[in-house]
């Protein structure tokens, strides 16, 4: 194999997203170090005005249908590593717009912290485009290195430090295992690039191998039985550091999944079906289950985390353009829904200096905007109509309806039920509860911005999805020629196609 | 052009609601929020002028589709508008009298706490009632019909911490919901029979109804009607509703939202013409509510509650012009109404702001010349409602009674003459007590009567004029110019050309009863002021069943209140007991199967995994310290999780 890596001058087009965030992520560093008394908060508003630059960009890719692939087809730009891109960048202002108050607890390296960020951004953005496995490891490693040093950087806070350290840990123990199953993969086929391996014939070394990178993945996004690092990392992380955690990585790693399973692996479909189903089943179920008895509003919002991945693996197993266009859609609301939970959850810790759902107690006294953003936020979360998160998780339910996969909607719904009340536990206390302490809270003003942005995201998605849903539609156009109704396919079990 | 008009039209107070409603409070004065809510809706009276010329010169009726808004199955609703010359009228009035009375408020709540909150309201209420008129299909309207409810709701309401306010704002609404039941019920028989919500669609294939669901779904409709125009017996809320601000009281219980059940009517008299006992059930509530109202109008002392029981009598009229079949007729008392009304309950709260909030009409006395425009625009309004001619209430009146008597329906002509001639009675009896003979007010009062400022006086004038000439719209009667232009929706609706002598003869009647009617206020009220309380005396049973309403508010409380009070407490208290209790044995379930889970992960499962973390431990003795004792068993689930999808892939792979 030989790579040509000689690059055209609208080759270099293709990448001015990344190239422009490059240059300003190296802007913002320069800056930070060349001015040490400028207030970090410029510093954050430099790099959101970078980051919506890229926003725009990207959008004008996407509005003037520019697309292509690079590096020999490992690097491809199509209306779907877009929509991820955008994803990405969107969370991250979201993320950064929330961190600015919290910096300040950070003893060393405030300025820093942004370019951080911003840096894992990048890498993301890359995973949204890799296209094949070496560049899916690269990605996924230059992604995941930030966040090392973001989950431990409350320095004297032991928690943090343990978290980091286990996230670290365990974060190379995924590597190894996406090194492991990479190199069976390319030891079966000699290919890399994913659209090259359509023909390939399924020998165990190839199902190993991809079940290997399923498992690196899925570490990634926190699906059960990788989701283990999820509580513990969660919790000790400072908190907007979390909440990047809880959504930007996730989009990015359903970037590389979604082609991985309808690119490479189309024509196995009755063989993953199963997997899927098996792990979205343990994830709702599993995340679910445990979030009630949770204490502590970041590890219930981990655990509710784990339970909407398992949420959106349901469309990866209905394994059809719709179940694609569901997930990007879910994520989306689900974007929404989670960066303003979180940012409740900033506002509420900055003020009263605790996470423990105890101290919720008579929220909707003390501040009503965050009671009742929260409680808009959790209804979203839980799948309430007429919010962003009903419409959701009906569009991958049907997706999955019209697969057959009724054990999958049955099990679904009734984690919907359970997950209902832990969300209501947190409303309960909010509005129900005696305050321990009625004296008002204070809300900084871009925690506000968040907070309205995550509303009108919610509220108008949920109200009018009919733009969002012709934009993922449009995103995900080439999977248009995905694998029927599995029920033609005969190798799908019978407790998958008429259980429930 | 016309339909992008059509689609502003709503859009303009909505925006106002949105910027009054979320930032009023803090970003800008009082001069900017009540500046946004009548300039919004005065575009939207200038967009309703362009699609009314556009719809007189085309003759055509528009549909739009703004957007598509629930579609699965049978079922497809869309948010969109049918704008024909039914719809034009009742946008014609809407946006114009609301226009006016909006600007009325400006000086009228001027210091009022809660300002921008008020036009906040008004604005909602805008939208909601325009979403009503202009809807294409029975969802549109019915979600203006809960929205106009919703902010009826609110402005009744507006002096929450007023005891009475706030009783009277939940009255209108439960009151309204027993309406709103029926409606929904006609909304779901018609959609059972048309598998359709659109007017245009299901009139089309109006034929195809039997007799009997004809009159079931008119019946319904009629419910939902009868609660929102406080018709017999659903007409206690209205009296009552005007604990709120005088603006509100012109704008959506005289001009616009209580005439909303007659556009319901009108807007179905496809469904209605097909049932002759329906039609019958609605002359007959409407000439009874007519004549009842009227007979409660005699005896009140609040100004604002007897323009409230005239509001209800002339909306009697409507209805049963709508019974008999002069659907144009009942139209034009609409149009005629609004005009007259807004201007007696805007001219009535230039009195109570003259006399700094004084209600009461034994309190007043004398005011003519203190007040004289608020006075003599008041009188123009008395003269209006009494019907006496050339004013814009004589034609709408007598057209509906003269349809009545030349189809022969002589026990409602009856019921109407009666009705008409309390009406012009209590009306003048209303004008001697508050501006004529000697001033019953306190000392204090007296002091501070002042005359309005102009901005309220200026739309005051302007209903004047409405009131004075609104009625050559529909002059000659039965062929004016309102009566073409309804033709295509309403009807036509005098098939049976009637003699000119005839028509004179009942006009002159009618003129006469009006007269009649002046006379004896003047004899009483003018001439002979001590005769009043004698007749009174004389008639006590009489005069205090009157000034009792009949006691149908005890009625209802002894009837239904009490009891459903009753029945709640029985249910809240099953509710609690056995429903909460099965909630909670479930709930405590659900905990302790979370906390088994908890349990299960630290002891079975890390338990089970330690086995294999022993073995690393021995391994890896001096590596122990750095362990933090937990990281290697997520490693562990890892691979036990990958082992067992590898066991799945391997089941699927064999088979």
């Amino acid at each position: 194999m030989t790579f040509s890596l000689t690059m055209s001058p609208s080759d270099l087009l293709l990448l001015l997203p990344e190239i422009l965030l490059t240059c300003w992520l190296c802007v913002v560093l320069i800056v930070d170090f060349s001015f040490p008394r400028l207030p970090k908060e410029q510093l954050a508003y430099l790099s959101i005005a970078g980051l919506v630059g890229t926003l725009g960009c990207l959008a004008w890719f996407d509005i003037s249908g520019i697309s292509g692939t690079l590096f020999a087809n490992m690097f491809v730009v199509d209306r779907m590593a877009l929509f991820f891109k955008m994803f990405v960048v969107g969370a991250t202002i979201l993320v950064i717009l929330a961190s600015m108050e919290f910096v300040h607890r950070f003893k060393f390296f405030r300025g820093e912290y942004y370019f951080l960020v911003v840096m894992s951004a990048l890498g993301m953005m890359f995973m949204a485009s890799a296209n094949d496995l070496l560049s899916v490891f690269v990605t996924l490693e230059f992604s995941t290195f930030g966040f090392y040093v973001l989950v431990s950087y409350l320095r004297e806070d032991v928690a943090s430090n343990e978290a980091g350290l286990k996230f670290f840990i365990l974060g190379v123990f995924a590597a190894g295992l996406l090194a492991y199953g990479i190199s069976l993969v390319y030891g079966e086929t000699g290919k890399l690039v994913f659209s090259d391996m359509k023909s390939a014939q399924a020998t165990p070394g190839l199902i190993i191998g991809f079940l290997l990178i399923f498992g690196a993945l899925g570490f990634k996004i926190g699906a059960v039985p990788f989701h283990s690092w999820i509580p513990d990392t969660y919790h000790g992380s400072p908190t907007p550091v979390t909440a990047f955690l809880s959504i930007a990585p996730k989009g990015a790693a359903f970037a590389i999944l979604l082609r991985m399973f309808f690119v490479a692996l189309a024509t196995f479909k009755p063989t993953w079906v199963l997997l899927l189903v098996a792990a979205s089943i343990l994830s709702m179920t599993y995340g679910n289950i445990v979030a009630i008895a949770q204490k502590n509003i970041k590890r219930l919002l981990a655990y509710s985390g784990i339970a909407q991945v398992g949420n959106v693996l349901i469309g990866l197993a209905a394994g059809t353009k719709m179940g694609n266009d569901a997930i990007l859609f879910y994520l989306l609301t689900y974007l929404f829904a989670n960066l303003g939970a979180f940012a409740i959850v900033i506002a509420v810790s900055q003020a009263i200096g605790s996470e423990e759902i105890d101290d919720y107690s008579g929220l909707g006294r003390r501040s009503p905007f965050l009671a009742f953003s929260m409680l808009i936020f959790l209804l979203s979360l839980a799948g309430v109509p007429p919010l962003a998160g009903f419409i959701g998780k009906l569009y991958i339910f049907v997706a999955a309806i019209k697969e057959g996969l009724y054990t999958l909607i049955t099990v679904g719904l009734i984690n919907i039920v359970i997950s209902m009340y832990y969300y209501l536990i947190v409303v309960k206390k909010m509005y129900i509860t005696e305050p321990h302490d009625p004296s008002p809270l204070a809300v900084s003003g871009p925690m506000k911005a968040v907070v309205y942005i995550g509303l009108a995201g919610t509220l108008i998605i949920g109200v009018y999805p009919q733009p969002v849903i012709d934009w993922v539609v449009a995103a995900t156009m080439m999977f248009s020629d995905l694998a029927g109704p599995a029920a033609a396919l005969p190798t799908v079990p019978p407790v998958v196609s008429s259980g429930g | 052009m016309t339909d992008l008009l059509i689609k502003l039209i709503p859009v303009f107070p909505l925006l106002a609601v949105i910027a009054n409603g979320l930032f009023g409070r803090y970003l800008w004065s009082h001069d900017w929020a009540h500046r946004l809510a009548w300039g919004s809706v005065g575009l939207s009276f200038l967009c309703t002028i362009g699609v009314v010329a556009d719809v007189l010169r085309t003759g055509t009726a528009h549909e739009v589709i703004a957007y598509q808004w629930i579609f699965g199955g049978d079922l497809t609703i869309n948010l969109a508008y049918l704008v024909d010359p039914l719809t034009c009228v009742w946008l014609l009035v809407v946006t114009g009298v609301g226009f006016l009375i909006h600007v009325y408020s400006v000086g009228y709540m001027h210091g009022e706490d809660g300002f921008t909150r008020f036009f906040t309201y008004m604005n909602l209420f805008m939208v909601s009632m325009l979403l009503l008129v202009m809807g294409n299909n029975y969802a549109v309207l019915f979600i203006g019909w809960e929205g106009v409810g919703l902010c009826s709701y609110l402005l009744i309401g507006y002096y929450y911490d007023k005891v009475s306010a706030a009783k009277a704002a939940s009255k209108a609404f439960v009151v309204n919901r027993i309406g709103d039941a029926g409606f929904l019920l006609a909304i779901f028989l018609v959609f059972i029979n048309f598998k359709t919500l659109d007017y245009t669609k299901v009139f089309a294939q109006v034929g195809q109804l039997s007799p009997d669901m004809a009159t079931a779904i008119a019946l319904c409709l009629l419910v939902g009607a009868v609660g929102k125009s406080a018709q017999l017996p659903l007409h206690t809320w209205l009296p009552d509703a005007m604990e709120g601000p005088t603006p509100v009281s012109a704008l959506i219980h005289a001009a616009t939202m209580v005439t909303a059940g007659v556009y319901m009517v009108v807007r179905n008299h496809a469904i209605f013409d097909l049932s002759p006992v329906a039609m019958e059930t609605v002359a007959i509530v409407g000439g009874c509510t007519a004549l009842f109202a009227a007979t409660i109008g005699l005896v009140q002392t609040d100004i604002k509650r007897v323009l409230a029981y005239s509001t209800v009598s002339q909306l009697g009229y409507m209805f049963l012009g709508c019974g008999i079949g002069a659907y144009t007729a009942a139209v034009f008392h609409v149009m005629t109404h609004a005009f007259f009304k807004a201007l007696l309950f805007l001219s009535a709260g230039s009195v109570i702001h003259a006399l700094s909030g004084e209600q009461d009409i034994r309190k007043m006395g004398g005011l003519s010349k203190k007040i004289p425009w608020t006075y003599r625009l008041f009188l123009i309004g008395t003269v209006a409602i009494a019907g006496i001619p050339p004013l814009a209430g004589f034609w709408s009146k007598d057209e509906i009674m003269g349809h009545a008597f030349v189809h022969h329906h002589y026990v409602f002509y009856g019921l109407a003459a009666l009705g008409a001639f309390l009406t012009s009675f209590y009306m003048f009896r209303l004008t001697y007590l508050t501006f004529y003979g000697p001033s019953r007010m306190d000392h204090h009062t007296e002091e501070h009567v002042h005359e309005s400022p102009m901005v309220m006086v200026g739309p005051l004038m302007a209903l004047g004029l409405l009131s004075l000439v609104g009625g050559f719209l529909g002059f000659p009667p039965e062929h004016g110019w309102l009566h073409q232009f309804l033709a295509p929706v309403a009807g036509v609706g005098g098939e049976h050309e009637v003699g000119t002598g005839l028509v004179l003869t009942l006009m002159m009647i009618a003129t006469g009863i009006a007269l009649l009617g002046w006379g004896l206020a003047h004899y009483l009220y003018s001439m002979n002021p001590a005769a009043p309380d004698r007749w009174a005396a004389k008639a006590q049973g009489i005069y205090n069943t009157l000034l009792n309403k009949y006691y149908v508010d005890e009625l209802y409380d002894v009837l239904v209140v009490e009891p459903t009070k009753k029945l709640g407490l029985a249910l809240d208290w099953f509710d609690r007991v056995v429903i909460d209790g099965i909630v909670r044995a479930v709930g405590t379930m659900a905990e302790l199967g979370a906390a088994g889970s908890t349990w299960a992960e630290k002891h079975v499962i890390y338990g089970g995994l330690n086995i294999i973390g022993y073995g690393n431990h021995l391994l890896a003795k001096q590596w122990r310290q750095l362990q933090s004792g937990m990281v290697h068993h997520y490693a562990a689930i890892i691979i036990a999780g990958l082992f067992l999808l590898a066991v799945v892939i391997q089941l699927i792979v064999q088979r």
